[in-house]
């Protein structure tokens, strides 16, 4: 034995140092592992739900209001692809902390995880899941209900024949209640009931965007009906039947 | 017969004293290794050493199979080097024997003039102005006579990556040795 050794012996004698335990690396590289691949799931509901988003839009009652550059600026979303590529970049880093992860490239892992994202996130909006992850962050998360805020303020255009709210009923009359509270009243004689899909059952409380022509102050008239994919907001509990009943009696006089 | 690295490692999982026989196998090549990528005086390179040996046996259980041992010890010598240098705020001093410099020259196939007065200077003015990911995979490669894989291994790089610096840090070093 030469010097070195013996000092090294020694110290680990005197220090009592042992091997670390097999199963805390073990654990560690599962550790790794779990964390690439829910990486690599929320990276693919992100493709998922951004697809469901860009596909959901009506584009063509859209470009009523605006060119294709600013309706892409207000409805992208911004927020699903942050996450998209932030977890990108989790799945990336973890695995390099595999035990071989290092033998892969930064442009082969890269490819490898956006095509799986790409391909998880296809199977994931096909599968419908899509919409149900959106409509549980806004009826639950205040914080994502105001990032949808640009979506909202480009599908609402009174001036240009765009009305998004909530839709009311009374015995006379139908309204939309937009996000600003305004009681929009709504004028349903070109309105063809037939043109509504058998499966899209319009009721008191939901969201709706609504294509038509602004007559007056507070008076829509409707050509067009359909339900967001996805309700854009937590509808407020409760109709203020007061204030709706002044407005009519306001609107009757004019 | 002499018992293989894996076979130590296994023993000195059972016993600690056949852990002697690993630090005698590599103290030497270790020693020379981290003298040439950090440039310590001989007592430092002890210490850091003695540290890469304990680290090693306390990691001993992450130690894969599918790994070579040395390129697992090698890859710890590097990092505890590494980290040595960063706490004492000085930068790799990577230093070179002249005969070190002789065997980087030749590999290169680049006609030498060791009979110059300046050529060890020289060649070394021209690997210290190089950057250090060169020298890193210089040093493996023509000193530690390091394949590929053993490089990748030790740098936890990919191989294709050990080739792409090697082949840029040979053309570097031709065009700096020939138009100085």
């Amino acid at each position: 034995m030469n010097n070195l050794s013996d000092k090294i012996l020694e110290t680990l004698e005197k220090k009592h140092i042992a091997p670390k335990s097999k199963y805390v690396f073990l654990l560690t590289d599962i550790l790794f592992w779990v964390v690439g691949v829910v990486s690599l799931v929320i990276g693919s509901l992100a493709v998922a739900v951004t697809m469901f988003i860009l596909h959901g839009q009506q584009w063509l009652w859209l470009r009523r209001v605006a060119g294709p550059a600013k309706i892409i600026l207000y409805v992208f979303p911004y927020f699903w692809f942050f996450l998209f590529i932030l977890f990108i970049l989790i799945a990336y880093i973890s695995l390099r902390y595999t035990a071989r992860g290092y033998k892969l490239t930064l442009c082969i892992a890269g490819l490898v995880y956006i095509v799986t994202t790409l391909c998880g996130g296809a199977l994931l909006y096909y599968i419908g899941i899509a919409p149900k992850v959106e409509e549980q962050l806004i009826i639950h998360t205040p914080w994502y209900e105001h990032m949808l805020l640009p979506r909202q303020h480009i599908m609402h255009n009174p001036e240009n024949g765009l009305l998004l709210g909530v839709f009311e009923t009374d015995e006379d009359y139908s309204y939309i209640r937009d996000r600003d509270n305004i009681v929009w009243t709504l004028d349903m004689s070109e309105f063809d009931m037939d043109d509504i899909d058998a499966d899209e059952d319009i009721h008191e409380g939901m969201v709706v965007h609504a294509l038509g022509k602004k007559i007056k102050d507070y008076v829509f008239e409707v050509k067009e009906i359909m339900i967001p994919p996805t309700p854009l907001w937590r509808p407020k509990e409760g109709v203020q039947e007061e204030m709706k009943e002044k407005l009519h009696q306001m609107r009757s006089i004019k | 017969m002499e018992k293989t690295d894996n076979e130590l490692v296994l023993d000195s999982l059972r016993d600690q004293r056949h852990y002697a026989i690993i630090v005698e196998r590599y103290n030497g090549k270790l020693s020379s290794y981290i003298r040439r990528i950090s440039g310590l005086k001989t007592e430092d390179v002890e210490d850091v050493l003695q540290e890469v040996f304990i680290k090693a046996y306390y990691n001993l259980n992450s130690f894969k199979q599918h790994l070579k041992f040395s390129s697992w010890i090698y890859r710890i010598a590097h990092n505890t080097t590494m980290s040595e240098l960063r706490k004492r705020h000085v930068r790799p001093l990577y230093y070179y024997e002249e005969n070190d410099l002789i065997s980087m020259v030749d590999a290169f196939y680049i006609e030498s003039h060791r009979e110059q007065q300046d050529f060890h200077e020289h060649v070394r003015t021209i690997i210290q102005k190089m950057d250090e990911k060169y020298k890193d995979v210089l040093t493996l490669k023509f000193l530690e006579e390091k394949d590929y894989k053993e490089i990748s291994d030790i740098l936890k790089i990919p191989e294709g990556t050990v080739a792409t610096r090697i082949n840029r840090a040979k053309k570097k070093f031709r065009d700096l040795y020939e138009n100085p």
